[in-house]
């Protein structure tokens, strides 16, 4: 990506929050003067400013567009999943975004290798201040933006916040003491949610704020040595996790055996889900439950991929694989075995276990979607990861690209549904219209993956962008259909 | 017998740019056969073309006399291959990498396999996290040779290596590859250490910018080219009247240059011109590559 397309997208994610009044205008302005300021100017300080921006840019835009999103609802159908999605979004990913916002350029840094000229450099101390100065302003605005929005329940606002403040809490201590990889930063990212959820759901504020002491304490005292001692390079320790998919592997033939061995934190992150929705569901927060057992399931889901292909080549196991199996051949033995675990751990296991809560998710048509959804992120996860970015990249812009392509999608559907001269509904018509959508994502998804890997056209870019154009276009004309054939509510 | 390697016209394009322009090689069974270049020649986008992990942008590339793109699995079959910087899974021991590519393989040797691993000194139950470069290496090439494959390509094999280890790769490549079937097994390796396989290589190719500028066997390289030092008793002659591969050297009453393919012609002008001493000596492989690249 060139400079001035980086330009280009900074500013176009900071246009709306300039124009959504002074409190959100202040720190926008400050962001936009470094990004006006990297791209015109040739000193030394611009030249590390417009690398910072280069790579802030997917994490960095992000937050601010999903922050932002409150602002949309005024322009968007008051009704249905539409306006549910609107709301729920920059709170729930105000827990996650601003500690990946933060994080990714310096992972980046590690997996390219330019992070060891910031220890050897007389200037690194403030090579790394401007790093981070520029990750809290982002982190800064964020929050800005979420607090101004309309809350949709205190326990919200206070999770929002606490996602906020471990992020600006965390990235120090990460950088300097942590292993600077995808597992690490997924850990760091995910223990804020894993902290903060329950007891914010359960309690309110009081709790939420000693959550956050412990964890600060946590961060800046225990996990530093125990990322030193390589305890915690994994999700959860290798120790704990090994074993058992070893277990399991050692039934398989060698081959399928190393493939599910690699799948080992998907299971380690589903497994961590159902406690998580057994924590919430048995201690009377029966309706928060089954939306973090969906999101670690989604996350797990999209993380499959990336380790069967990102991780593989990262490793450097993936092209010696290459050399004596087919392309086509490793691209089938990598995405079965993935979509098989994300199969059975994000779909079956979490189903089963609502299943028997007796919750909504038993319903064949809530199960159904939920199959449907885990393949959605699964193949968005696929399409990102067949070229070999690194884990956390390819999780991040498989997360971009499905929160995007699914608001989109749900939005156009929706657009066209009442253009149409139908109102959204929310019969089960509408559900079997959107899942046509999504089974068409899922298709273009893994047709982009299958043409990147094993075809290897010259711009996959091209590609993808075709793809997603199509995924509208038919979320546009079934849409159309569902609204003429289906009675107005 | 068609040959083993046979690339046509091979252009390899990446978004930023072309890294092979047009490169054509012809390497025949048995033979071992080197890539000299300098870094960013096009030598690993050869190898990758030629191995299936990029997609040539235009050109033939065939092994055994199979297209690659259309005969995949056939071609992978007889193909191994050393990285540079060989990668395993982590969790795994040597045992259990070398199940595993036992595993992705059809044929595999499994007295070749122990032997190696004799030589190499391999602790069967260390995990692969724990090994060195050269011990990976070394893993790699057991991986490869136990599949008893037909072309074994080699990127940058010995680079950050110790001598010791180096000299046991070598053997173990020339030695014990190519000993069952000499005939059949055919080797093509790249590398910045020419010196390390000046006695091993048959032919070579020089790349320069993505093409090929000189392509030979090293025998017939040796012969064509030739360093001469002559002294006289008065002082030396001004220019040479042949052609000249590097700018004449003239010190006194010595003169060196090196002649192109005419070196009984440039010993007989010197004998005219009064050189009271002539001495000739061959090209090492790094000096012919260093005048060709």
């Amino acid at each position: 990506m060139t400079a001035s397309r980086v330009s280009w997208w900074w500013l176009l994610s900071l246009l709306p929050v300039l124009a959504a009044g002074p409190t959100r205008a202040l720190p926008a302005v400050l962001v936009l003067g470094a990004v006006v300021f990297a791209a015109r100017a040739s000193s030394p300080l611009a030249l590390r400013l417009r690398k910072e921006l280069r790579l802030a840019v997917l994490p960095g835009t992000l937050l601010l567009v999903c922050s932002g999103a409150g602002a949309w609802a005024e322009v968007l159908p008051a009704s249905g999943a539409v306006a549910g999605l609107v709301e729920t979004l920059p709170w729930v990913l105000s827990l996650v975004l601003p500690t990946a916002a933060l994080l990714l350029p310096m992972v980046a840094e590690y997996e390219r290798g330019t992070l060891t000229s910031f220890f050897l450099s007389p200037l690194g101390a403030r090579a790394f201040a401007e790093k981070f100065a520029l990750g809290a302003s982002l982190v800064v605005l964020s929050w800005l933006q979420v607090s101004a929005s309309d809350a949709p329940a205190p326990e919200l606002w206070w999770l929002a916040l606490g996602g906020h403040v471990l992020a600006l809490a965390t990235a120090p201590t990460w950088f300097f003491f942590a292993r600077k990889e995808g597992t690490s930063l997924g850990l760091v990212t995910l223990t804020p949610f894993f902290v903060a959820t329950p007891i914010g759901f359960l309690a309110g504020r009081g709790p939420v704020l000693a959550a956050l002491a412990l964890y600060g304490v946590v961060m800046l005292a225990v996990l530093p040595k125990a990322v030193r001692r390589g305890a915690l390079g994994l999700p959860l320790d290798e120790a704990l996790s090994l074993p058992g998919a070893r277990w399991a592997a050692r039934l398989a033939p060698p081959v399928i055996s190393a493939e599910l061995t690699v799948q080992r934190d998907v299971l380690v992150l589903a497994l961590l889900g159902c406690v998580a929705f057994a924590g919430l569901f048995f201690n009377g927060a029966a309706q928060a439950a089954p939306m973090a057992l969906f999101l670690l399931c989604a996350l797990a889901a999209s993380l499959s991929p990336a380790l069967a292909f990102s991780e593989s080549a990262r490793l450097g196991t993936l092209e010696p694989l290459l050399v004596v199996l087919p392309r086509g051949a490793v691209f089938r033995l990598k995405a079965l075995t993935s979509l098989g675990v994300t199969l059975l751990g994000c779909g079956v296991v979490p189903l089963a276990l609502m299943g028997a809560s007796e919750l909504e998710g038993a319903s064949v048509i809530a199960a159904f979607s939920w199959l449907v959804a885990m393949a959605f992120f699964w193949a968005v996860g696929l399409a990102t990861s067949v070229h070999g970015a690194g884990v956390a990249f390819a999780m991040v812009s498989a997360w971009a690209a499905a929160f995007l392509g699914a608001f989109v999608q749900v939005l156009v559907f929706a657009l066209v549904s009442l253009a149409v001269g139908s109102a959204l509904g929310s019969g089960h018509s509408r559900d079997g219209a959107m899942a046509v959508v999504f089974f068409v994502s899922i298709g273009l998804a893994v047709l982009v993956a299958w043409r990147r890997f094993v075809h290897q056209p010259a711009a996959p870019a091209r590609l993808a962008v075709l793809a997603a154009g199509l995924s509208v276009v038919v979320a546009a004309a079934v849409g159309a259909l569902s609204a003429l054939t289906s009675p107005a509510s | 017998m068609s040959p083993t390697i046979d690339v046509q016209d091979l252009v390899v394009r990446y978004p930023r740019g072309e890294a092979v322009k047009g490169l054509s090689l012809t390497v025949e069974p048995g033979r071992c056969h080197a890539l000299f270049g300098r870094n960013g020649a096009g030598k690993t986008s050869t190898l990758r073309a030629l191995l299936g992990l990029v997609r040539p942008t235009s050109g033939q590339v065939k092994l055994f006399g199979l297209d690659v793109t259309q005969h995949e699995a056939e071609v992978k079959a007889r193909v191994a291959w050393v990285p540079d910087a060989p990668g395993f899974h982590p969790w795994m021991t040597v045992a259990e990498v070398l199940g595993y590519a036992a595993a992705l393989r059809t044929r595999w040797n499994l007295a070749l396999q122990e032997h190696l691993l004799t030589r190499f000194e391999l602790d069967l139950s260390a995990p692969t996290s724990a090994l060195s470069k050269g011990q990976k290496t070394q893993l790699a090439l057991v991986c490869a040779i136990a599949a008893d494959p037909e072309l074994l390509v080699l990127d940058e094999p010995t680079s950050g290596l110790d001598p010791l280890v180096r000299r046991q790769f070598l053997e173990a490549v020339i030695g014990v590859f190519q000993e069952g079937d000499p005939a059949k097994k055919t080797i093509l390796v790249s590398t910045h250490l020419i010196s390390e396989f000046e006695g091993v290589v048959d032919g070579f190719t020089v790349l320069s910018g993505g093409r090929a500028v000189l392509s030979t066997e090293a025998d017939v390289a040796r012969a064509r080219y030739c360093r001469l030092r002559a002294w006289f008793d008065v002082d030396a002659p001004l220019g040479v009247p042949m052609k000249t591969v590097k700018p004449v050297s003239r010190e006194g009453r010595m003169l060196e240059f090196i002649v192109d393919a005419e070196t009984d012609a440039a010993r007989g002008w010197l004998t005219a011109q009064g050189a009271v001493r002539i001495d000739a000596s061959a090209l090492s492989l790094e000096e012919i590559f260093l005048l060709a690249a």
